[in-house]
């Protein structure tokens, strides 16, 4: 495991798989909808849905409640890190 | 709201999970892994993975396995009992079991055990397991299941008296219908008794004894087809019975 992976707080492995799960159920958005990326180290953005989940604890949060919480939060203004519960 | 208790509830009780016998150890456990002859290469998908005794029975017979639940408590303890078994290849996140967030057809087998009593919509779970499952790929469950009619309504009454977190335990036919509806080919259904022992079971999500009291009174309250059922003996400890149902199917394709 090299240096750069241990610092992630997801594994790319899982990073690949998941999917907002708002977005995934769109037909709207192409072949491959409702991918993530990974923003400030602690969230998981979807440029499909606007929806952004935190990661808490080294766990991603992906409840649809909790990535509406934030669609109206700019990026930039994403509390690093994530205030909990 | 139901969601909200549900979460509630687990949250509190964690560590009782951790520990429970039939959640470690329960037959059906056992029966998921022979019948779903697990690969090396396989991608492991756990719903409502609780204290995460599943996801745990099937990380060292397969390459990954993703482990969900909505209460972060119970992850926790998931992520503790991975650690001291020395198991790295389990990964966790909170998710809803109706609202999956992967990509479809990406695991090999998606399992969820003890849990769909508890989720508003079971047909919408087995529909995203199907989503999430590559063709070929299988769906295991182990779930409480319940008698048809008013035996069933008694049944699923007595579990909601005890746990207010508790949905509906469905039927062997409504499970074989709602993996049908969701393109899933059922290839092996077969439901098992299991012996409770009323107590450790009444007092795991409560401290109330006056509630104990009410669900001990619905239990030896029960009468024809429920009583056939639950078969309430009470002898030096009072213990009476479930039945569990396990349910495997595969995505055609």
């Amino acid at each position: 495991m090299s240096e750069q992976m241990t610092d992630m707080p997801i594994s790319p492995e899982l990073l690949k798989i998941l999917r907002c799960p708002v977005a995934v159920q769109s037909d709207e958005y192409g072949d491959d909808p409702g991918r993530l990326e990974l923003v400030k180290g602690y969230w998981l953005v979807c440029a499909d849905s606007g929806l952004k989940y935190p990661i808490r604890d080294g766990i991603p949060v992906m409840l649809i409640e909790e990535g509406e919480k934030w669609k109206d939060t700019p990026v930039d203004e994403l509390p690093v890190p994530p205030p909990s519960d | 709201m139901t969601k909200k208790l549900v979460r509630d509830q687990f949250g509190a009780n964690a560590a009782a999970y951790a520990t429970s016998s039939v959640h470690a150890k329960g037959t059906s456990l056992s029966r998921l892994v022979a019948l779903t002859q697990p690969q090396a290469g396989w991608r492991v998908l756990d719903v409502a993975t609780g204290a995460g005794h599943t996801a745990l029975a099937f990380a060292p017979r397969v390459a990954e396995v993703v482990a969900t639940d909505i209460t972060p408590q119970m992850l926790r303890e998931t992520a503790v009992l991975a650690h001291s078994r020395h198991i790295t290849n389990l990964k966790t996140e909170l998710a809803d079991a109706e609202n999956l967030p992967f990509a479809s057809e990406t695991f090999d087998l998606v399992t969820c055990r003890i849990a769909p009593h508890h989720f508003p919509g079971v047909p919408c779970f087995v529909a995203e397991a199907a989503r999430v499952l590559r063709p070929g790929g299988l769906l295991a469950v182990a779930d409480n299941v319940a008698p048809a009619g008013a035996a069933g309504a008694y049944v699923n009454a007595f579990e909601k008296l005890r746990d207010p977190g508790h949905g509906r335990c469905l039927t062997v036919p409504e499970w074989t219908a709602a993996y049908e509806a969701a393109g899933l080919t059922v290839t092996h259904t077969e439901t098992l008794w299991k012996t409770m022992d009323f107590d450790p079971w009444a007092r795991r999500l409560t401290d109330d004894a006056a509630l104990v009291e009410q669900v001990r009174a619905m239990l030896l309250a029960a009468s024809g087809e429920a009583r056939a059922f639950l078969q309430p003996e009470n002898g030096e400890k009072l213990t009476f019975r479930l039945q569990e149902g396990v349910f495997i199917g595969r995505k055609e394709g």
